[in-house]
């Protein structure tokens, strides 16, 4: 078999063209599809993170009544064993802490309904870059005692930065909660529903209003890498118990995870679609290869090679070429991602101004995840060993008269 | 001339230009039905923003959206519901009463919207009659019907035939009351949308909001393809230069977001096949002209000039892309109309929560703008590959060419 | 034909026995409610909130013509003091002293609870419509602390925009004291329990001064109100129940 191996190694190099030529089918292979997929992986997390970054988080920890009844009475205390426990799970990003609920916002003509968001300022930016979507005004200093709040709840209420808002709600266990804020800003968020209710406060000075000391109603969490989420998610929910709860985003917004999961189905249609165009391409190769070297297979069989031996000659050759495209294709295409990944590609058009309206980065991003390079090889060297069945076929049933006489 | 002999050169070696014609077919093919599967792929998703909830546009009154007051109408809504009705691609309207409204029952209240709109006008506009999982929509009971959602019906506690309140503020700014019997329960994959949107007859909300004959705080029109969209839409804006016009892009930025990154990235993958396309086709007319290296250089020994060597071979080209690519174009789009008529069903294991019966099941659409521009440039690759290799082939020494093996 | 005569007159007169005992039923009780209410009334009142994990007590003065007019007044917790809540018609005015502003309810705010108790802002409105929104039917007899009771079963009129599928309430035959009422929903659960004890003099009449509703469904939930003073048929008049004087009330 060595020899064979050492054979078929040799007639690749006889004739370098037309080696060549079908290591680059299986080349270009290897880059295009690795490619296609590192860009859905990419826009399939950024997509996620999209979504968690405008209000909810990858994960949120809460009180474990919350998510049933968002009063105010289901708040928790931020313990220092809640802290470390989180802090001893890799990946973790952001930890943002919340308190938000329900109040009445009143300006002198006007009364509406809205969400009051006490948060760290810092810490919240960083989550949400809400102070990018300011309009007018400044963003919250910490510990300040104003708010900021959406253009749309603001224009209702006939209101602007340096007005005076009247906030009244339900406070903890019962107590009336009402207090004057002045009004530090103004932000324009892309989600209109957000715009009509939002407002941001100090979480100190939210804690005060609503008589809820210390009290938080989440610690929203963002991670590093979206693939990570599930697992940093058992990892927390093993770590925390009753009377917290952890809970990830797709629990929270099932529907998102339909939108994005429909997209990664429909991903994998186009992959196959790609995978079944770069088959052909390697199969024609192969296919030309073959019959362009009938004459030299009928003169080996003829001088006296049995065909068995010439059919798995084939099949090393086969691999060897599948081997080196593989490889080759590979590497190439490391440089070609770690680039993209870098330098994401931007949108332009109407495509790109929606993303801008909505607040996020016009790019196609890439990712750098293993299994976008593991996967594709795998497929693809699966396909080449399947083609390889064609010379191997072609070798044992091959005709000398017919082939000298090619 | 030379088309015969390029024709004849085609079928002396069937081998070589099925494959180089296979190639083709498999590329044609692929490129039609992988936009015709995206845009089914994208109707279903806007499906259920659009169908369910939106529809195609609304028409308020311009600070309705905004102030969310009652009094912010839209005045003769029925005659305009006639008029519209008549426009090109639009094939549903429906006029409807909006009001910020309680609901309650024995167990506890919630903030909802309360849409009174004709039950019979509501189904042109919107698919939600369709996801009734309990009772029916608007049947069954004769007076003050409700539908609403089931998260809704869970957190009420209450079930089909249950009595429900509902309260707000009228036309005249006092607050009103009125008991409500629910007809049906309805379920969507948007659980805060059955959470605060309420159904109940525009008559009778008209009556109750004590609102003028004829007004209304939004009209949704719904069209027969989005094509029409801008095109109906600027017809209303001209029709009712007063009034809010807007369309689901407007409304629900979220899901025009989905639909426009969407188009581009359909695009930069379609790019991707087509350059695996191509190399294919390169790498296999290569591979053919270097078979077939004798006999060109008999040819070019017996006299036939390289610019005619040239033509010869791109007319294969050309005729094996014309055979290849019509096959696959109709390959591609038989397959794609069987697909839409039967529905290519993706598993729902996204049961998390209880099974809705909402499996993603895609319908393949033909958009024929998209279409016929992958088919050009199918072609147009497949002629273009067959450049290199056909330089190639002319800087043969005829004289070693003859020597091959 | 004399006898037809006389079978339509026995006819008559035994529908107008059952017609009778209907009205008592519903006369009955319109007394109790009256007995409670009277025409206009001054009241000091003590609440109290409980929960499982947290009380809390309020004490507030409350004025009341009518089912149209009433005012109240927090006088504790210290953080509430002075909150002024005036009710006109079905609209709800709330005057926080505190941040000095004077804020109308809207409709949204309905359904949340007044005060963090077991009451909505909508309860405070609505008139009391147990006599108009029910038809009343006397289903037996009890006896509740003592007191010979009739049982009455309060069924919603259909068009009646309230949530309950059924009312019953115990009220004393002698002197109408409301002792009882249990509220359920229209499957029949039983969702509320209201029980009236207390009975003392108080003002002009004799009525029950202690007030305790408990959720069934919520383990340890419970609201109690309590009068601590009460006059009847005070002089009160219209122009008190307005805004302007929701700022000088105390």
């Amino acid at each position: 078999m060595k020899t064979d191996i050492k054979l078929a190694w040799r007639n690749l190099w006889r004739n370098k063209r037309r080696t060549v030529i079908t290591i680059a089918s299986i080349f270009f292979g290897v880059i295009l599809s690795t490619y296609m997929t590192s860009m859905q992986e990419g826009s399939y997390a950024k997509m996620v993170e999209n979504a968690v970054r405008f209000y909810s988080g990858h994960i949120q920890i809460q009180n474990e009544d919350f998510w049933e009844n968002k009063t105010i009475n289901n708040t928790f205390v931020e313990a220092d064993s809640l802290k470390e426990e989180i802090a001893s799970v890799p990946g973790i990003q952001l930890v943002v802490p919340r308190l938000e609920s329900f109040a009445l916002a009143s300006s002198k003509q006007l009364t509406k309904g809205a969400m009051v968001l006490g948060v760290d300022p810092q810490k919240e930016d960083q989550l949400t870059e809400i102070s990018k979507k300011l309009v007018r005004g400044k963003y919250l200093k910490e510990g300040s005692d104003g708010i900021l709040m959406g253009e749309t709840l603001a224009r209702y209420l006939q209101v602007d930065v340096g007005d005076t808002l009247v906030l009244l709600g339900q406070g903890y266990h019962g107590i009336n909660a009402a207090g004057l804020f002045p009004i530090r800003g103004i932000f324009k968020h892309p989600s209109p529903t957000l715009d009509r209710q939002l407002i941001y406060m100090d979480l100190s000075t939210a804690q005060n209003f609503y008589s809820a000391d210390h009290l938080l109603t989440s610690l929203a969490i963002l991670v590093n890498e979206a693939d990570e989420v599930s697992h940093i998610v058992n990892q927390l929910k093993a770590k925390i118990h009753s009377p917290y709860r952890v809970m990830s985003w797709d629990e929270m917004q099932p529907e998102l995870v339909q939108q994005i999961d429909g997209d990664r189905d429909s991903g994998v249609i186009m992959k196959v679609i790609l995978f079944l165009v770069i088959g052909f391409g390697i199969l024609g190769t192969i296919i030309m290869m073959v019959a362009e070297r009938r004459r030299e297979f009928g003169v080996m069989v003829s001088v006296g090679m049995q065909k068995t031996r010439l059919a798995w000659m084939l099949i090393y050759e086969t691999f060897i070429i599948g081997m080196m495209g593989i490889l080759s294709g590979s590497l190439a295409s490391l440089p070609l991602l770690y680039y993209q990944y870098f330098h994401p590609i931007r949108m332009g058009g109407q495509g790109g101004q929606m993303m801008i309206d909505m607040g996020f980065e016009p790019y196609m991003y890439f990712s750098l995840a293993p299994k976008v390079f593991t996967f594709q090889v795998l497929i693809i060297f699966i396909m080449i060993m399947v083609i390889s069945i064609y010379p191997f076929v072609s070798a044992l049933m091959l005709k000398e008269n017919k082939a000298l006489r090619a | 001339m030379i088309i015969h002999v390029a024709w004849r050169n085609i079928w002396r070696n069937p081998t070589r230009s099925l494959v180089v014609i296979l190639a083709m077919v498999v590329g044609m093919f692929a490129g039609i039905f992988m936009v015709s599967f995206a845009k089914g792929m994208m109707k279903e998703r806007l499906n259920h923003g659009i169908e369910t909830e939106v529809s195609h546009i609304q028409i308020h009154h311009p600070k309705f959206r905004e102030a969310d007051e009652l009094k912010y109408q839209i005045t003769d809504v029925f005659q305009k519901t006639k008029d519209i009705e008549k426009i090109e691609g639009v094939n549903g309207v429906s006029p409807r009463i909006v009001i910020q409204a309680m609901i309650a029952s024995a167990e506890t209240g919630s903030g909802v919207n309360l849409i009174g709109a004709e039950p019979e006008s509501e189904k042109t506009v919107s698919n939600l009659y369709t996801y009734i999982k309990e009772g029916k929509w608007f049947e069954g009971i004769s007076r003050n019907p409700v539908v609403i959602g089931q998260k809704l019906a869970e957190k009420l506690n209450v079930h089909v035939r249950s009595k429900v309140v509902l309260t707000f503020q009228d036309d005249q700014g006092n607050i009103t009351s009125g008991a409500f019997r629910i007809a049906g329960i309805y379920q969507t994959v948007n659980t805060s949308f059955d959470e605060t949107h309420v159904y109940v007859r525009f008559d009778d909300l008209a009556q109750l909001a004590s609102l003028q004959q004829g007004a209304a705080q939004e009209i949704a029109v719904h069209l027969s393809s989005q094509k029409y969209l801008n095109q109906v839409k600027n017809k209303l804006s001209s029709m009712y230069p007063n009034l809010e016009v807007l369309t689901w892009k407007k409304l629900n930025p979220e899901f025009g977001y989905i639909n426009d990154v969407y188009d581009y990235y359909l695009y930069v993958f379609i790019i991707i096949i087509l350059l695996a396309l191509g190399f294919g086709i390169v790498n296999t007319i290569l591979m053919a002209i270097l078979e077939r290296v004798k006999e060109l250089g008999m040819l070019m020994a017996i006299g036939m000039k390289k610019g005619r060597i040239f033509r010869m071979i791109m007319w294969e080209s050309v005729m094996m892309s014309i055979i290849g690519g019509t096959l696959g174009v109709g390959i591609g789009l038989l397959v794609t109309i069987w697909t839409h008529h039967s529905g290519l069903s993706f598993d729902s294991y996204k049961a998390g929560y209880e099974a809705l019966g909402y499996g993603s099941t895609v319908y393949p659409i033909i958009d024929w703008g998209i279409t016929i521009n992958v088919m050009i440039l199918v072609f147009v690759t497949g002629i273009v590959a067959a450049i290199y290799p056909a330089l190639k082939a002319l800087k043969l020494n005829p004289a070693e060419a003859l020597r091959t093996e | 034909m004399k006898t037809k005569h006389l079978i339509v007159f026995l006819l008559i007169m035994a529908l107008g026995s059952v017609s009778a005992s209907a009205q008592d039923a519903t006369e009955i009780v319109n007394k109790a409610n009256e007995l409670m209410r009277g025409q206009s009334n001054e009241s000091v009142m003590t609440m109290k909130i409980i929960r499982p994990k947290w009380e809390r007590t309020l004490q507030f003065k409350g004025w009341s013509k009518g089912t149209e007019y009433s005012l109240i007044y927090v006088l504790a917790p210290a953080k509430e003091k002075g909150q002024v809540f005036l009710k006109r018609g079905k609209e709800i005015w709330n005057w926080v002293p505190s941040i000095e502003r004077m804020i109308k309810i809207p409709p949204s705010m309905m359904m949340q609870s007044w005060m963090g108790s077991d009451l909505t802002n909508d309860d405070l409105v609505k008139e009391s419509s147990i006599v108009e929104d029910y038809n009343h039917k006397i289903i037996g007899e009890e006896k509740i602390d003592g007191y010979d009771c009739y049982k009455i079963e309060l069924i919603p009129k259909e068009d009646a925009a309230v949530v309950w599928g059924k009312i019953i309430t115990w009220i004393s035959k002698e002197h109408y004291y409301t002792l009882k009422n249990e509220y359920y929903d229209e499957d029949g659960y039983l969702v509320n329990v209201e029980t009236l004890s207390k009975i003392k003099k108080m003002g002009d009449r004799t009525l029950p001064t202690y007030y305790e509703i408990v959720p069934v469904d919520k383990k340890g939930h419970k609201t109690t109100m309590e009068f601590n003073d009460v006059k009847f048929n005070v002089p009160i008049k219209d122009s008190f129940f307005s805004i302007q004087n929701m700022k000088t009330v105390h």
